[in-house]
């Protein structure tokens, strides 16, 4: 079922959580909702289930206005950080409870359970209790609970927040995967950038209320509409400077801007992905940034070298591939050259 | 023998001994005498003083009005810790500690406002006994006195497993599709039924044990309004010191029965809602 929020706006007293946020869902779609603690994500996404009302505007469900509905009326499933479990029912009758209270024959609602139990895995389940249960096995129950009643809308809160590190990448996956069973329409709450981009058709970034940019997981990692997005999404450094000639000039850090060839100086920001610097031992052109590694950590499939600039003591962030980590002989300790492949810079009143 | 076992809390030989030390003479020392003293009549005696037509008339009062006024005080109980959690209003905390002073109030001082209210001239009694409703010196009475004392116990137990209750269970019963009432009853009474039963049994063995109030209230009259405790007054008044004992040591071990049988329950429940 596809979704419209149109002008939305929150306060609760006089903070505004949301500030005319309007955007589409598509049928079938799943959206991830990206944004810091307090930018509104979660409140969006309690008034698209109906758990709270807006001060302004409307939600509607396939062109309906259903802002005055009732949760009930609204058929929404609702998955909930904490998995909200019944504590004193088991899998069964948690997965059960939506069926019960709408009332439908018995036979249906075991089939009905039976068949949820099975696609979340947990056959061998049913008959415990939530506190006999792993946090990802209870997250797997709240989302059977969910589905039980064939909602139109399904929203998850965080739904792999309180989870450690490995269940929360085990059930992305999963969540991933039952979406593109059930194909229902789905949006989900988050503050990890890698986890939305991982499991969402389409991102929203959010911030202070507002929506910063909306678009496909790629086109938010390309084309970041803005600084908030570019930071938020990415390890980026940042370098406030005076650009002219096509030059920008950050404490003694020069960096090539083409795109300003104007006398008239101007104060912008750089903004360098910390994937697209690169490290040499010899500087390659007179702009190389001579620097000293402080640290280099292995993440996995990058390794994150963190240096200090010679000249100012401010620090960078450099992420390469362990093979160039290698190749380069990088050491702690080590003087190198630091120079951007790509940069970003947002010009105030002045498109690129 | 104990071993000293490796724990990062200091005193532990000293703190047991003070509490096996404080049980002994506060609680142990003087149910033992008790038994002791009734042990000291022989058993015809000790049958004919625990089995007679009144003694019997009075346990199954002082059950029946305890148990009566327990379940009175596990409703209202649970209704005033729900308004004391769920609600926001003015004065609230000055609503939270009048729940205090059944606790603190000797309880004859509420025994006298009692009977004093509810008697033919008193306050309400004025109103109420012309309706047929005599609330002083009766069973209803007794049932009042001990709800007035018992209910705090409830309001206590139920308050702080209502605060952490998660709201979330709610809203996910709501998000389900549940109504009010569905929500209530399914979801927030089973989650409270072991705090309640707490609550019950505290107020349940306080009643079995409630005198003070109860002497002004009941007009104790023998087979109507006369509860066991009171009994064994009458019985010492008389000075028959082994007789009244034989009776103390039924009511003690009716109160432990009760409450164990309680606590299993208790235990019971709680394993259910984990």
């Amino acid at each position: 079922m596809s979704i419209s929020i149109e002008h939305v706006s929150k306060w609760f007293g006089r903070f505004q959580a949301l500030a005319d946020v309007n955007f589409d869902i598509g049928n079938g779609e799943l959206v991830a909702l990206l944004g810091p603690s307090g930018s509104g994500k979660t409140t969006l996404l309690r008034i698209i289930a109906g758990l709270e009302s807006p001060d302004e505007g409307m939600i509607l469900h396939e062109g309906k206005n259903v802002t005055w509905e009732s949760a009930r009326q609204r058929n929404v499933g609702f998955v909930f950080q904490h998995y909200a479990l019944f504590r004193h029912m088991t899998v069964f009758e948690n997965v059960a409870f939506g069926l019960r209270v709408r009332r439908r024959p018995s036979k249906e609602i075991r089939e009905r359970v039976d068949e949820l139990i099975s696609l979340v895995r947990l056959e061998s389940m049913a008959y415990r209790y939530p506190w006999q249960l792993s946090g990802g096995q209870r997250q797997r129950v709240a989302l059977a609970r969910a589905l039980a009643s064939e909602p139109r809308v399904l929203l998850l809160d965080e739904p792999f927040g309180a989870l450690d590190a490995k269940v929360r990448h085990e059930l992305r996956r999963w969540l991933r995967r039952i979406h593109d069973q059930t194909h229902v329409t789905s949006v989900f709450v988050t503050h990890d950038q890698d986890e939305a981009f991982e499991v969402s058709d389409r991102v929203v970034v959010m911030n202070k209320g507002r929506i910063e940019q909306i678009g496909t997981p790629r086109e938010i990692v390309e084309q970041p509409a803005n600084p908030f997005v570019l930071d938020f999404v990415g390890n980026v450094n940042v370098f406030p400077a005076s650009v002219s000639l096509g030059q920008a000039v950050s404490k003694g850090i020069t960096f090539r801007v083409p795109e300003y060839p104007h006398a008239e100086p101007r104060d912008i920001t750089v903004y360098i992905r910390s994937h697209e610097l690169r490290i040499d031992r010899n500087g390659i052109d007179e702009h190389a940034i001579a620097a000293r590694i402080l640290r280099i950590h292995p993440a996995g499939s990058v390794a994150r070298v963190a240096l200090i600039h010679s000249a100012t003591g401010k620090e960078l962030i450099v992420d390469l591939t362990p093979a160039e980590i290698h190749e380069l002989h990088l050491q702690e300790g080590d003087d190198v050259y630091v120079s951007p492949k790509r940069l970003k810079v947002f010009i105030p009143d002045y498109e690129i | 023998m104990l071993r000293r076992a490796r724990t990062a809390l200091p005193g532990f030989r000293l703190s047991l001994g003070v509490t096996i030390f404080y049980l002994a003479v506060l609680v142990l020392i003087p149910l033992g005498a008790c038994i002791i003293k009734a042990a000291s009549l022989p058993f015809d005696r000790f049958w004919a003083a625990v089995s007679s037509d009144r003694a019997q008339a009075a346990y199954i009062f002082t059950l029946v009005s305890s148990f009566v006024a327990a379940i009175a005080s596990t409703l209202i109980g649970s209704l005033i810790a729900w308004v004391l959690v769920r609600y926001e209003f003015p004065l609230k905390r000055v609503f939270d500690s009048i729940v205090d002073i059944p606790f603190a109030l000797p309880t004859a001082v509420a025994g006298l406002v009692y009977s004093s209210l509810y008697a033919e001239n008193g306050w309400l009694g004025q109103f109420l006994v012309p309706l047929g409703i005599k609330a002083a010196y009766t069973r209803l009475a007794v049932v009042l006195v001990l709800t007035f004392i018992g209910f705090p116990f409830v309001v206590r137990a139920i308050q702080p497993v209502l605060e952490d209750l998660d709201k979330d269970m709610e809203e996910a019963a709501f998000m389900l599709g549940a109504n009010r009432w569905q929500i209530a009853f399914r979801v927030l009474l089973p989650s409270l039924l072991p705090a309640m039963m707490t609550g019950f049994a505290l107020a349940f063995a306080r009643g079995l044990g409630e005198y003070g109030s109860v002497v002004f209230v009941s007009g104790n009259m023998p087979f109507k309004t006369e509860i066991a405790p009171v009994l064994i007054v009458s019985r010492l008044e008389s000075f028959e010191y082994a007789e009244a004992t034989a009776i103390a040591v039924v009511l003690l071990s009716i109160s432990m029965s009760m409450l164990v049988l309680i606590n299993l329950l208790e235990r019971w429940s709680s394993r259910h809602v984990g």
